[in-house]
């Protein structure tokens, strides 16, 4: 098969699936369709992945438009290892959707065109074309094509104006290097503020996460994974593998780390005092990709390849923290142990993966802080976790205890996605990682992970049995009081009339000034 | 002493016309027309001044006024007095400044005398002939001037002359019913054509009949096409055959017929007189007066001020261009004639366009930003703004890669035949298509909008940090412009479905989509 249609193939399987849902709306089989869809294009793409070699890159050009933003394809294993989560993530919520009664919505056709602009967005070949991509994503799943439209209006709009950073980062390539192609630009065209504007469209879907609480009433809300969270892992590894795999000098490392550990720091607090809900899970998602991105700070391959674990696995934990499950369920409890970063759960072990790589970034203090935020996440989801009454054979339930298994068995993930991906952005020179069957081996050291799962399995189900009802350090719903500030009215008032007299003015002295320089 | 003869018959038939009425009033503007020809001659030579005055006396005659106009008040008398002493005195300083070679003042004079002569009848009208008698003035005395300033031959003076017909036919005549619908259908078929030339074939070369040479390279061909496609949008004003008008100023290479060309089409292209009028006059004025700079200025400072004069020609330009004929024929038509010129800019030149072009920028989305809540005159008023806002970065962007060019074009493109389009009321109605249309006039990938303001920020950016941050505030203002226009996308009554209908949202995709395209017809 040409390389072309190979390229295109999970692009066609999406859009078919999208026209067949759109064109014959309200049929009950749409939902498998869709399902089949985005099943169909996960698995083209893990195909994909695995017959790559290590360090491949393959750019398929469609259209050569501009020397500068080629239409075209980019297929190595960070794009594909992207895609493919992110398409069996939105399969997944498809079809715990479908086993979902009570919405009569038909969200397929726009569920289908989501992915397939998510997918725009990992598998573009250069920044431009991905500003395009993010823009069409940020469409899709609005839906807005009024500009006036009130839906989700002010994070609409918060994400179109916080995109055009990575426009400027764009143009600034194009005029630096005369292209935003990946592989074109070099590691040293990005100064501290180029990646400052890039990295705001990450910062932004990180926020957006918080927004998903909004969309409660959904029984499955498809944007936090697939349009917010997707991306923006995605994006920030991209920025970094533009980059060579390291930021732009110690300063940008030092704010980046500090301040992404606060905010997770702030994150896990004010979930502290969260009742078990929406709320509460998008707080810890927050702190997660705070974590995620704390770690890219340093260049370390293992910070590298503990940050792509964590994104990579945020999106699937993204997308079951926004399914509706019934109180004291399986699933609730395995998506809190997951989003706490509970010993024991993937995000720990890719947390613990990236604290080791701070002692080869020459920083091992920083552990301290990390280990924190950590910690406070760990309180807040254990605090909260409740033992299931009864154990439910449905789609949450396998998926919540499927993300688990990760963390017991790395190899599962490691080999086939998180190595070849973070290979990607900075070379992990082989034994840096080893993953085994039981664990890993890291910095000469075995570290028994399946071990460490069954412990804190263990004393997870001990502890809800023993201490249920008197770990909750706030008594639920004592939030606490952000004192609301007001902004003074002016109290002055300019005349629109002196203003524009102004400004005329201005503008006559700029000209009397081009006439009269010499 | 006889180059102060046109001179003495030009203030003999000025006392005429202003005393008189009826024929002799007639006979009077006649006489002026044939003052400013004598003068034209000595000038340069005796037949490109009897060239040129045909068209202008032949105007005159087709608006004559043989009967009397009645008698003025006071407040009205006095208004016409001072209008026309201001005009008078701005124009003596003007032909002092710029002096015609070694030829006498007195001599030189004429022309800008039959200038300010004509705007003193724009301004203060007696009545609606009388308007469109100052049109004709002003038209021809702007191409009297420039044929001075750089003589060209009969041919072309014939041309120039021509162009002042154009405001009475306007007043005349208007295309309705099925006429108008066969020329808006030429007009689509001719630009497409054009497109289509542009595409496949290679450089197109400088054909010339005798002295009247035309020029159809680089951004001129797509630039008809897109004029004549906007002809085919405003059809339905009744003046589409007015298009044809703006590709006469894009084609000529002669700056005199250029303008001249481009001075009938805003004489055309206004209904009535008013504010928006005068200032597109004024923008002309500018745009004549970089023009002259070109030809006349010997001063070390004339490449500067000719720079400076295009930049504040394209901005106050796109001030008047509120309305639909300004937006989609005028502003485009003015906007490409500009880009020609800034192509031969020397760089420390364009930066000062540069410059000139971010302050209006700044100048024109403020004032937008203040006059919003006491105007809407569109439902996108801030968003309006913003683009012309942009237009004006991605004009004075002159990179290599053509990046700025293609965003004008674009920009043009979207503001000149997108937007002057009529809305569909697509949220009211369940028919799919109203999405695409929708789709077709948003900011939103693919749309011709969408496309221009990347590329503007690309652009702006090769030129310097600081356009290039201001272009990214544009653009940051265009998505939140909804929230200050609060207007509905669209609000008029569903449209039939006729190929204009579709040619604006058609274009906007097909650009938004495949801007390289339009890249390859300029052959940057």
């Amino acid at each position: 098969m040409p390389l072309g249609v190979q390229a295109l193939l999970p692009f066609i399987v999406l859009l078919a699936a999208a026209a067949l849902t759109g064109l014959r709306p309200r049929r009950p089989e749409n939902g498998w369709i869709a399902i089949a869809g985005a099943a169909g294009g996960a698995a083209i793409t893990f195909l994909e992945l695995i017959r790559l070699a290590p360090g491949e890159r393959v750019d398929v050009p469609f259209l050569t438009t501009f020397p500068y933003a080629d239409l075209a394809i980019r297929l190595d294993a960070l794009s594909l290892a992207f895609g493919c989560v992110t398409l069996g993530t939105a399969a997944l919520l498809m079809l715990a959707r479908t086993r979902m009664s009570g919405d009569r919505r038909d969200p397929w056709a726009s569920w289908l065109l989501t992915s397939l602009a998510t997918l725009s967005v990992i598998m573009a070949h250069n920044l431009l074309l991905v500003y395009i991509a993010l823009q069409v994503l940020t469409l899709a799943w609005t839906g807005a094509l009024d500009g006036t439209a009130r839906r989700r209006r002010t994070l609409r709009l918060a994400i179109q104006v916080a995109d055009i950073g990575l426009l400027l980062a764009a143009a600034s390539a194009i005029q630096s290097v005369g292209t935003s192609a990946f592989s074109g630009v070099p590691s040293d065209t990005f100064g501290p503020a180029a990646f400052g504007l890039a990295v705001l469209p990450v910062l932004v879907r990180v926020a957006a996460l918080t927004w998903s609480v909004q969309g409660a009433l959904a029984p499955v809300a498809f944007e936090p994974a697939i349009a917010w969270a997707a991306p923006a892992g995605y994006l920030l590894l991209r920025l970094l593998a533009l980059l060579g795999g390291h930021l732009p000098g110690r300063p940008v490392e030092g704010v980046l780390f500090g301040g992404a550990l606060a905010i997770g720091a702030a994150a896990a607090l004010l979930a502290l005092w969260q009742r078990p809900g929406l709320r509460l899970a998008a707080l810890l998602l927050v702190t997660q990709a705070a974590v995620g991105l704390a770690l890219v700070a340093g260049s370390a391959p293992l910070m590298i390849v503990g940050s792509t674990w964590l994104w990579l696995q945020l999106i699937p934990l993204a997308a079951l923290a926004s399914v509706r499950v019934p109180a004291h369920s399986a699933a609730g409890a395995a998506t809190l142990v997951s989003l706490g970063m509970v010993p024991g759960s993937a995000a720990f072990v890719a947390a613990f993966v990236g604290a080791l790589g701070l002692r080869d970034n020459g920083v091992p203090l920083a552990v301290v802080p990390l280990a924190a935020v950590v910690s406070l996440a760990a309180v807040a989801a254990l605090t909260r976790v409740a033992a299931p009454d009864r154990l439910v054979a449905d789609v949450s339930t396998g998926w919540g205890l499927s993300l688990l298994i990760p963390a017991a068995f790395p190899i599962l993930v490691l080999q086939p996605l998180v190595l070849p991906a973070a290979g990607t952005v900075r070379t992990v020179v082989a034994g840096t990682l080893d993953p085994g069957f039981a664990g890993f081996t890291a910095d000469q050291r075995f570290w028994p992970s399946l071990l460490l799962s069954v412990l804190a399995a263990g004393l997870l189900l001990i502890a809800s049995r023993r201490l249920r009802g008197r770990l909750p350090l706030g008594s639920p719903g004592a939030q606490p009081r952000i004192p609301r500030r007001h902004l003074p009215t002016p109290a002055v008032s300019l005349s629109a009339r002196w203003v524009s007299r102004g400004l005329w003015t201005a503008f006559i002295v700029v000209a009397l000034l081009a006439v009269l320089r010499p | 002493m006889i180059t102060a003869w046109p001179f003495l018959l030009f203030v003999a038939a000025l006392t005429g016309v202003y005393l008189r009425d009826g024929w002799i009033r007639v006979l009077g503007t006649i006489g002026l027309l044939i003052a400013t020809a004598w003068s034209l001659g000595f000038l340069t030579d005796a037949a490109t001044g009897a060239a040129w005055g045909a068209g202008p006396a032949v105007a005159t005659l087709l608006v004559s006024r043989g009967v009397g106009a009645g008698r003025l008040t006071f407040e009205a008398l006095t208004r016409r007095a001072v209008t026309l002493a201001a005009t008078l005195t701005a124009a003596i300083f003007a032909a002092a400044k710029f002096p015609v070679g070694e030829n006498p003042t007195l001599l030189s004079a004429v022309p800008w005398i039959l200038a300010a002569v004509g705007a003193a009848f724009m301004i203060s009208p007696l009545d609606r002939r009388e308007h469109t008698q100052g049109l004709i003035l002003l038209v021809g005395a702007g191409g009297a001037l420039l044929l001075a300033a750089a003589p060209v031959g009969p041919l072309t003076a014939v041309a120039c002359g021509l162009m002042a017909i154009a405001p009475v036919v306007a007043a005349r005549w208007s295309l309705t019913g099925r006429v108008q619908t066969v020329a808006a259908g030429i007009l689509v078929a001719a630009s497409a054509a054009l497109v289509a030339i542009a595409l496949t074939n290679g450089p197109l070369g400088r054909p010339s009949l005798e002295d009247l040479g035309i020029s159809l390279q680089g951004l001129v061909l797509p630039a008809v096409a897109l004029l004549l496609a906007a002809g085919a949008v405003i059809a339905p004003r009744g003046r589409p055959w007015a298009a044809l008008l703006g590709v006469v100023g894009l084609i000529a290479v002669a700056p005199s017929l250029r303008w001249a060309a481009l001075a009938a089409l805003v004489a055309v292209s206004i209904d009535g007189e008013g504010r928006e009028e005068r200032v597109a006059w004024l923008a002309l004025l500018l745009l004549g007066v970089a023009a002259l700079f070109a030809g006349l200025g010997g001063q070390p400072w004339s490449a500067r001020a000719q720079s400076v004069g295009l930049a504040a020609a394209l901005i106050v330009m796109a001030m008047a261009s509120q309305r639909r004929m300004l937006r989609s024929l005028v502003l485009p038509a003015t906007a490409v004639a500009i880009m020609q010129n800034v192509a031969t800019l020397t760089a420390p030149s364009l930066a000062r366009f540069q410059w000139v072009a971010a302050a209006g920028a700044v100048l024109l989305v403020g004032r937008a930003l203040l006059a919003r809540p006491g105007q809407p005159a569109t439902a996108e008023w801030m968003a309006d703004h913003l683009a012309l806002g942009l237009l004006f970065l991605a004009v004075s962007a002159r990179d290599p890669l053509g990046l700025g060019l293609l965003a004008a074009v674009l920009l043009l493109v979207d503001l000149a035949i997108v937007r002057s389009a009529p809305a569909p009321a697509v949220l009211t109605t369940p028919d799919p298509r109203g999405g695409l249309l929708a789709l077709a006039r948003s900011a939103w990938p693919p749309s011709v909008r969408f496309a221009a303001m990347t590329l503007t920020v690309a652009a702006a950016l090769q030129a310097t940090v600081g356009m290039g941050l201001l272009a990214a505030a544009l653009v940051v203002g265009v998505q939140l412009a909804p929230l200050l226009d609060r207007a509905p996308l669209a609000t008029e009554a569903p449209l039939p479905r006729t190929l204009r209908t579709w040619l604006a949202p058609a274009l906007s995709l097909a650009c938004g989509i495949a801007p390289a395209l339009i890249l390859r017809m300029l052959r940057v």
